[in-house]
């Protein structure tokens, strides 16, 4: 639980210029707009090219859902979240 | 008879006879009762409650100016000089032989009530020594006998305070905590609940060979998993905690993964569960000060223990931690300091457990990885061996010193290595082999 909650902190909290240390996503955010695309990126970069079909399908649905706002901090919360769901997955986890 | 299970307990009580600390609960009776329930045939045919409370005093506690010798004050105060407690602030016990630092007032009481006793002469040992037997080990680095390994450090002592063997590096050798807690599991009527809970973080006297501690940290309750517990803000995050839900609940052909998503699952439920009991159990009403760090752990646990049966607990662990004992300097104002947070927070818990009835089955007691020395720097005392340890509760046989207190004089009886040894069982300095 302290090193889910530790990794999220950076996934979600960190900010650029902040104390924590902050992931580049330039890259990335520029796809949140074309959902199949982000995952296919996440999938290579986090699970060598091996996202089983229903965890693409779980982070399609999540990047659907509208509760995100339309907004820069929407857009944001989407990528973080794909990050979030795909580093906490059991097939990301157990190293193969 | 179950053929198998009595030489793996009988192995087991050899095995937890390897450390000092069995000698404090021994003394009353804890050991023995311990034993019956180990040697159960059917743990689960256990219906009464039972729990143990483990308060770890980190950086080596000085005892020697906790419990001092009373009726025999002058030794001690010849050597402690400046650091001597003055005999008329003593709190002496009824026999006259020991006084109370002042700061202990409150454990007077409850020794007065007989609900706490001390253990005398206690520190890690496999077995009986001699000085003569650690300077030939010092001088040979071999001995016949089995030498605990790098006495006066307090990393090596504290693992081995926790422990029933030496850890050799990389090895997570089982302490004697979570070797109970492997058997006792099966006597909670939940037994994927945890028995095991440490207010203080991660430590060894509770892992055992399957049973690991819940963590909980005091003020803070429960620990979650922050980002997936369907929080209202932001806007998304229960959309989050869903989607994560969804993750976890798949059907994995993975075992690894079948069990990573188990693990996640379990934890959830069980931090959810003690979460939604805690929430919903009546206040605990007896005075605490939740400032006091040792008080405010000590409460976390009574607060736990008022959920046992909701959450279907019969034998408990519980492991809380002080510091700072470690008083190379400034000692008389530190040590007071120390023992005045100790006293209150022990009282305090001690009145909470007999507030939720269970002043019988609840026992508490102490450890420390080492003593200090009787000898002093000037301003402050060095790690030690020997020293006492406290046993508080309803099934302690209180109000008195188990065991042989420290024999010492106020004149050197021989040195060793420039170390002048003031008793048969002294090391150097005053460094005690325990009883």
């Amino acid at each position: 639980m302290a090193s889910t909650n530790m990794l999220n902190a950076h996934v979600q909290d960190a900010q650029t210029g902040g104390s924590r240390t902050y992931l580049d996503l330039t890259t990335e955010l520029a796809l949140v707009t074309q959902p199949t695309r982000l995952v296919d990126r996440l999938d290579l970069l986090l699970t060598n090219g091996s996202m089983s079909a229903s965890l693409r399908e779980t982070l399609l649905t999540h990047l659907a859902d509208t509760s995100f706002p339309n907004t820069s901090d929407g857009r944001q919360g989407k990528l973080r979240d794909a990050i979030s769901l795909v580093i906490n997955s059991p097939e990301y986890l157990v190293q193969k | 008879m179950n053929g198998c299970k009595q030489p793996g307990r009988r192995k087991f009580l050899r095995q937890l006879g390897a450390t000092s600390a069995w000698s404090a609960l021994a003394v009353t009776g804890q050991l023995p009762l311990m034993a019956r329930a180990l040697a159960a045939e059917n743990y689960s045919g256990i219906n009464d409650y039972r729990s143990l409370v483990c308060v770890f005093l980190s950086g080596g506690i000085d005892t020697h100016s906790a419990f001092v010798p009373y009726a025999n004050y002058d030794n001690y105060a010849a050597l402690r000089q400046t650091l001597a407690i003055p005999r008329s602030q003593l709190l002496a016990d009824s026999s006259g032989a020991m006084g109370f630092h002042p700061a202990l007032a409150p454990l007077r009481s409850l020794y007065d009530e007989g609900k706490l006793g001390i253990a005398a002469n206690l520190g890690n040992l496999f077995e009986a020594l001699t000085p003569t037997d650690l300077f030939d080990y010092f001088r040979d680095n071999v001995s016949s006998k089995a030498i605990p390994r790098e006495l006066f450090s307090h990393s090596h002592q504290s693992d081995l305070v926790q422990l029933n063997a030496i850890r050799r590096p990389g090895s997570e050798a089982p302490g004697w905590g979570g070797l109970m807690a492997d058997r006792l599991v099966e006597a909670n009527t939940n037994p994927s609940f945890p028995l095991s809970y440490t207010i203080a973080g991660n430590n060894l006297w509770q892992t055992g060979q399957t049973s690991r501690p819940f963590s909980v940290r005091p003020g803070q309750g429960i620990p979650v998993f922050e980002h997936f517990d369907g929080d209202t803000w932001p806007r998304w995050e229960p959309a989050r905690s869903t989607a994560w839900s969804q993750i976890l609940e798949r059907s994995y052909s993975h075992p690894l993964e079948a069990q990573v998503a188990k693990a996640m699952l379990g934890t959830r439920q069980r931090s959810d569960l003690l979460r939604s009991e805690l929430d919903a159990a009546p206040p605990l009403t007896t005075p605490f000060n939740e400032d006091n760090w040792i008080e405010n752990q000590l409460r976390s646990v009574a607060r736990l223990i008022s959920i046992r049966q909701r959450v279907g607990m019969r034998r408990q662990l519980f492991f809380v931690e002080l510091g700072n004992w470690d008083t190379h300097s400034n000692h008389l104002e530190r040590h007071a300091e120390q023992l005045t947070d100790l006293a209150n927070g022990l009282f305090s818990f001690q009145r909470t457990i007999d507030e939720l009835g269970l002043g019988d089955s609840v026992t508490t007691f102490t450890v420390s990885e080492f003593n200090r020395t009787l000898t002093i720097n000037g301003d402050g005392t060095d790690h030690a061996w020997a020293g006492d340890q406290l046993v508080m509760g309803g099934a302690v046989e209180g109000g008195k010193v188990h065991g042989q207190p420290i024999d010492y004089q106020s004149t050197g009886i021989g040195e060793h290595w420039g170390d002048t040894l003031f008793g048969a069982a002294d090391v150097g300095s005053g460094r005690f082999i325990p009883a």
